[in-house]
């Protein structure tokens, strides 16, 4: 997928114009869906979730799609980007969230439509940030979602097979606007991963304030986002502060 | 893109403070031989660290023996073949084991659980009166509710 429309006529940028960002990464399990719900959260945006798997955000949002009988998501696609955007849910401490459906899997929606509606939706689902949830590795609606992008964040996690991955994820993504966050960072990280990290970055790319391995977020119950808990803790502090780090690269690099 | 701090920067950052070297042991240091003395044997273990121990080790000398006979030691050649004893050991026995297990390979000399036991039970007195001895003082020390008697039938006709 070349550069987008969207992109090239710099429409992410005009005033009243909701920025869109795309959290997507070739490989799975490298922290895509974490990301996507604490920076939705951490920019007082709505989370659109192209991600059908159960282990998605819709589910650790509180959303069980398979309990209901419409797929608002998969509907608004197939009514087209001039119908009213899906209504996104709200719940306190927690992003907005325009939920998945397993049924995504299966549609077969172009990437364009998917672009062109995620374009005409920005506006209506929120004033400030729209960040998109995607699936792992290459489908239509993770192509349609990286056109339609201001800004694509690739979670990055510093591993041989990884970096590989992201190298060539670069590559394919050369004519968008690209910030890699280091994600699942031990206290010290690998000399020779950050150096080839600082290799494919290669000063084209920026490289985000990095995101701690904080192996307790796997097993954390609660669905408040960790920028977003009420009363947090020290170590929901620590990792609060890095996502809100984070944000700020991001909110800097749409405004600047 | 933005001005903020750099990723990269930022975890070369990590790098480097993960590299400071640890400030050195205050106090008496690390865990001693002489905590790792058995009540068993009862012996004083000397008073310095185990690493001028593990430095300064010689050659075991053979525990003087009452027999002039050439001491015999089991034979554990490299490849022999293993027997599980299934042993269940009391437990300040065991978190002995381990503090011994862990003082040696802070000092970089690698060792096990299973290796110490060998030692031990390769290293056992070479006489049975010897052994006799041992066991007395080990029950005295840490008896196991056994009450069979430890004069054997030889030394009864003894005394």
């Amino acid at each position: 997928m070349q550069g987008s429309g969207r992109d090239s006529e710099g429409a992410g940028e005009q005033v009243g114009m909701t920025p869109l960002i795309t959290v997507a990464a070739a490989k799975g399990g490298v922290g895509k869906t974490t990301l996507a719900y604490e920076l939705a959260a951490a920019l007082d945006g709505c989370l659109v979730d192209l991600d059908w798997d159960a282990g998605g955000a819709t589910r650790m949002w509180g959303f069980d799609p398979a309990s209901r009988q419409r797929a608002p998501l998969l509907d608004g696609f197939e009514k087209g980007p001039e119908a009213p955007a899906p209504r996104p849910r709200r719940r306190p401490h927690q992003p907005l969230l325009v939920p998945s459906h397993p049924d995504l899997s299966a549609s077969r929606i172009d990437a364009d439509l998917v672009a062109d509606c995620l374009v005409a939706w920005c506006p209506q689902l929120s004033p400030y940030y729209v960040v998109v949830d995607t699936h792992p590795g290459a489908n239509p609606l993770t192509d349609g979602a990286i056109a339609a992008a201001d800004l694509i964040v690739i979670p990055a996690v510093l591993g041989m097979r990884e970096m590989t991955a992201l190298e060539q994820n670069l590559a394919e993504l050369s004519h968008h606007r690209v910030l890699v966050v280091p994600t699942m960072v031990p206290s010290v990280p690998p000399r020779r991963l950050v150096d080839r990290l600082a290799a494919v970055a290669g000063g084209r790319v920026t490289v985000a304030p990095p995101i701690s391995e904080h192996r307790w977020l796997r097993r954390r119950l609660r669905r408040a986002a960790v920028v977003s808990q009420p009363n947090p803790g020290v170590r929901l502090q620590i990792a609060a502060a890095e996502f809100r780090s984070v944000a700020t690269v991001i909110k800097e690099a749409l405004d600047g | 893109m933005a001005d903020g701090p750099d990723g990269i920067d930022l975890m070369r950052s990590r790098i480097q403070r993960g590299r400071r070297t640890p400030p050195p042991v205050r106090g008496p240091g690390p865990p001693t031989l002489e905590a790792t003395a058995t009540a068993a044997d009862g012996a004083k273990v000397g008073e310095t660290n185990l690493a001028p121990q593990v430095a300064a080790r010689k050659p075991k000398t053979l525990r003087p023996t009452t027999t002039t006979a050439k001491p015999w030691r089991p034979e554990v050649a490299h490849g022999a073949a293993t027997a599980n004893l299934a042993l269940r050991v009391r437990q300040p026995l065991d978190d002995h084991l381990a503090e011994i297990v862990h003082a040696f390979r802070r000092e970089g000399v690698r060792t096990s659980k299973v290796e110490l036991v060998e030692m031990l039970l390769w290293e056992l007195p070479q006489t049975h009166t010897q052994l006799r001895a041992r066991l007395a003082e080990f029950r005295d020390a840490a008896a196991r509710g056994g009450d069979a008697p430890l004069v054997g039938s030889g030394e009864r006709r003894r005394s």
